[in-house]
């Protein structure tokens, strides 16, 4: 006797086998599985609405990118040399970057340590840039 | 009137339409809890296991590259999700075996001679092994062929055919069994 023929015998019963098992072998989810399943849903809805919220208002932008331009080329101006006539205007630069230097005890008033503080405020305005940008892009608040 | 299809409603779904997919969830729903409850054995748990894969799934549809079924892709998730929960319970949470105690609380029906079959189709279902239960679940009753229940359940294709044939044999032995008991 080949394969075939046992494998035959063995299922010549097997439809109904299987109107048995699609009839009885079939669960039911609870009455209310439907609607929890759409309140799951709903809620994860709900949840990925995404509204960005800008930390920083356009006036606030404004501000802060105009001091920091401003800033840079004060420090540029002061590392060159400087203006030798004394305006009313690179006094009151140099009375800023002294009460700087008051400030910091450990910088004097000189090309390295404007270089320094160039970089410093470079540096932080990057930082600040690359943070608005990355919390624009990956902020969720939920509305 | 027509009820849509998968596609036409995934169509819909993704449109906006989101109480579209309720249709598909009762459309499914009884088969994915079906094959939790063969893995898990409690209601509870399948039922969670369930509810989890159809929100993974919803979240998963824009993804859903429609290469085969929704269904076939929505059992793959229940199958995945079943099979980690049994992992959890097996690494040392405690869990009730309600399946096994309590084979009457999964009648489909009150008559009595359905809840008879009713019960020895689960104690049957019960003497195999779970994979085996999914196999049987998924070959007779959402009528798959070898390559849905490799896509749905990862295993091997020859695997699946050795599987199906012992699962098979051994219903058929049990099956004579109950006829037997009956004629008596």
């Amino acid at each position: 006797m080949g394969m075939e023929n046992i494998t035959e015998k063995l299922f010549e019963n097997e439809d109904d086998l299987k109107k048995l098992i699609q009839k009885e072998g079939l669960l039911t989810t609870s009455p209310d599985f439907t609607r929890r399943v759409m309140m799951a849903v709903d809620a994860y809805e709900k949840k990925s609405v995404i509204a960005y919220k800008p930390l920083l208002s356009r006036k606030t932008w404004f501000f802060l990118i105009t001091s920091l331009i401003l800033l840079l080329l004060c420090c540029m101006w002061a590392i060159s040399g400087g203006n030798t006539e004394k305006t009313a205007y690179s006094e009151a630069v140099r009375y800023l970057f002294d009460a700087i230097n008051d400030l910091n005890f450990s910088l004097h008033f000189n090309a390295g340590g404007l270089l320094i503080a160039t970089i410093v405020i470079a540096s932080i305005g990057a930082l600040l840039c690359l943070d608005i940008l990355l919390t624009h892009k990956y902020r969720e608040v939920s509305v | 009137m027509m009820q849509p299809d998968d596609t036409q409603l995934i169509k819909r779904i993704l449109g906006g339409d989101i109480q579209g997919y309720s249709v598909l969830v009762n459309r499914h729903k009884d088969l994915a809890f079906t094959i939790a409850c063969r893995i898990l054995n409690n209601r509870e748990d399948a039922e969670e296991a369930v509810q989890d894969a159809f929100v993974k799934a919803y979240r998963g549809l824009p993804g859903f590259r429609q290469d085969s079924r929704f269904s076939t892709w929505l059992f793959r998730i229940v199958y995945n999700a079943s099979i980690s929960k049994r992992r959890l319970q097996k690494a040392g949470i405690q869990y009730v075996d309600d399946l096994n105690t309590h084979p009457e609380s999964y009648m489909t029906t009150d008559q009595e001679d359905t809840e008879e079959r009713g019960l020895w189709v689960e104690k049957a279902m019960q003497k195999l092994p779970e994979v085996d239960r999914v196999l049987i679940t998924l070959f007779y009753i959402n009528e798959s062929n070898v390559e849905e229940i490799h896509r749905i359940t990862g295993l091997t294709r020859s695997n699946i055919k050795v599987k199906l044939f012992r699962a098979r044999k051994k219903l058929q032995e049990l099956t004579g069994m109950m006829a037997e008991k009956i004629c008596i």
